[in-house]
């Protein structure tokens, strides 16, 4: 059978990590 | 394992390069306020390698991918909550941390700041912060020692004790003479290794194993549990690793970070590089324990915690696995050397400086911050000295200890005029004690990681007993409105 790392597994790996780097990026813009 | 010689010259320019950053930065400190502090010239990469490199411990580049390599994609509440407790700390406590600080009699340590923020005459507040620094941060070090010394035995095949000896006086080596600015360099450089070491080893692995698609076929063929988020989750365990990241806000290693900053213009940049860096870091260290389970599987680890290790032996040529031990080594050292330095500023300026030599010189200062970097590194081996110690389970004691004791106090002081000193103190007192209470009861809400009632206990304490207390006097809150002015303009 295939295997395949759950959605739900993908969601919080990468949601709060991907939204923190974007929120870096947007404040670094808006503070500079 | 033999210990073979490009490893050994690997390993000796990085400590070479280490070394002639402490003659460097020990020739640019003159006095006390350089050597804790830095005289406040970090620039924003510096600032934030350094946040990132002196928070980061060799549990990054050991534990985490050893817990993911047992329990696979389980593991990941752990650094989704540091993660999101340092973006917070970069955006609520830096910038105002480094205003208030100067504002506030150019505080140049986390007691220092306390005293001066509430004009404390008592000496009260300045003498418990310093206490629990002491106390908690000599157990931290220690048990940061005693994993620099397993490691060095268990890839040199030294003697454990001698191993102890050897990697503090490697630390000591530039730590004792260059102070802050040495910690920081040389945590700018160890953070560039760390990142180099984690986003190279899984890339490599994984494509040694056949690229992505094959490696999750691999893990999921030996226990599909490994790629689900959910599996052995309980709702308790959860939240006691996304409640690491609250404990941010207390650490004094990485407050000073932010004090130590050139400008608060540099904020920005510097919270955008820690950031990416911190999460690049930790994805890499993940991937390092996932791989690990494919790659290993038909020889099992002994020891779940050497998966970095033992791909950096087997994946590469002995130049670049010395280059990658050395990425262990400055996982650990750059959070040693920062912990010694806010021990000995503890010790040297708010025990010896502020109580008993007012107005010692700047020659006497010196000589006793570097005694106290000394004696508090030769305790914190004395502690390790035992390898059956329970040394190495004091980390999580300690982050709480900061994160309840000294968390609240910094937020609140930053954001709450009506803040009293006795709330203060409060806050303080009832956050050691409840970590301490709370980590000593077991079964039902006790399994709860201390460092969530110890964080909530400590900021009700402050508000209630703020609340009561007579409001500041009015010397402490035109400082205030001072600081919030000159953060406004900024």
């Amino acid at each position: 059978m295939e295997y395949a790392i759950t959605e739900a597994t993908w969601a919080w790996l990468m949601v709060p990590m991907l939204s923190l780097i974007v929120l870096s990026v947007v404040t670094y813009f808006t503070e500079k | 394992m033999t210990i073979n010689v490009p490893t050994l010259i690997s390993i000796i320019i990085y400590l070479a390069v280490m070394l002639v950053i402490g003659i460097v930065a020990a020739r640019m400190t003159k006095d006390l306020n350089d050597y804790v502090l830095g005289g406040r010239r970090l620039g924003a990469g510096v600032a934030a390698l350094s946040a990132g490199a002196s928070d980061m411990s060799g549990w990054l580049m050991l534990g985490l991918p050893g817990a993911m390599y047992i329990g696979g994609m389980s593991e990941i509440w752990l650094p989704i909550g540091l993660a999101v407790g340092a973006y917070l700390n970069w955006q609520f406590v830096a910038k105002p941390l480094r205003v208030y600080t100067e504002v506030s009699k150019d505080s140049i340590t986390v007691p220092d700041f306390f005293e001066n923020r509430f004009r404390d005459q008592s000496k009260i507040l300045r003498v418990v912060s310093a206490i629990v620094i002491l106390v908690f941060f000599t157990f931290y070090t220690s048990s940061s020692l005693v994993g620099g010394a397993i490691l060095l035995e268990n890839s040199f095949g030294m003697n454990y004790e001698l191993a102890l000896w050897v990697g503090a006086a490697v630390i000591l080596s530039y730590t004792l003479f260059g102070g802050f600015l040495a910690a920081s360099w040389t945590d700018f450089i160890q953070g560039i290794l760390m990142f180099l070491a984690l986003i190279i080893i899984p890339i490599v692995a994984i494509f040694e194993l056949g690229g992505w698609n094959e490696t999750v076929q691999k893990i999921g063929a030996i226990d599909p549990t490994h790629l689900d988020v959910y599996s052995g989750a309980t709702t308790i365990g959860v939240i006691s690793l996304l409640a690491w990241g609250l404990g941010y806000f207390g650490q004094p290693h990485i407050l000073v970070r932010f004090m130590g900053l050139k400008s608060t213009k540099d904020v920005p940049k510097a919270r955008l590089i820690g950031m990416v860096w911190m999460i690049l870091s930790l994805f890499g260290a993940v991937f390092v324990g996932f791989a690990g389970i494919a790659y290993f599987r038909d020889s099992p680890l002994q020891n779940a915690e050497t998966v970095f290790i033992m791909f950096s032996q087997v994946l590469f040529n002995p130049w670049v696995a010395g280059f990658l031990l050395a990425a262990i080594l400055s996982a650990i050292m750059s959070t040693v050397d920062s912990q010694l330095l806010v021990s000995s500023s503890a010790l040297a300026n708010d025990f010896y400086k502020s109580l008993f030599r007012r107005n010692a010189s700047k020659k006497e200062e010196m000589i006793v911050g570097r005694i106290a970097v000394l004696g508090i590194a030769i305790i914190a081996i004395l502690l390790g000295y035992d390898p059956e110690s329970k040394v190495l389970e004091l980390v999580s004691y300690a982050w709480a200890g900061f994160g309840a004791a000294f968390g609240p106090v910094i937020i609140l002081s930053l954001f709450w005029k009506r803040m009293t000193r006795n709330g203060a103190l409060a806050g303080i007192i009832v956050g050691s004690v409840t970590v301490i209470v709370w980590s000593s009861l077991k079964g039902g809400l006790f399994d709860l990681y201390e460092l969530a009632p110890g964080f909530l206990f400590s900021s009700l304490a402050i508000i209630i007993i703020s609340l009561i207390d007579k409001a500041p006097s009015k010397e402490v809150q035109e400082e205030f409105d001072n600081y919030r002015s000159e953060l406004e303009q900024a």
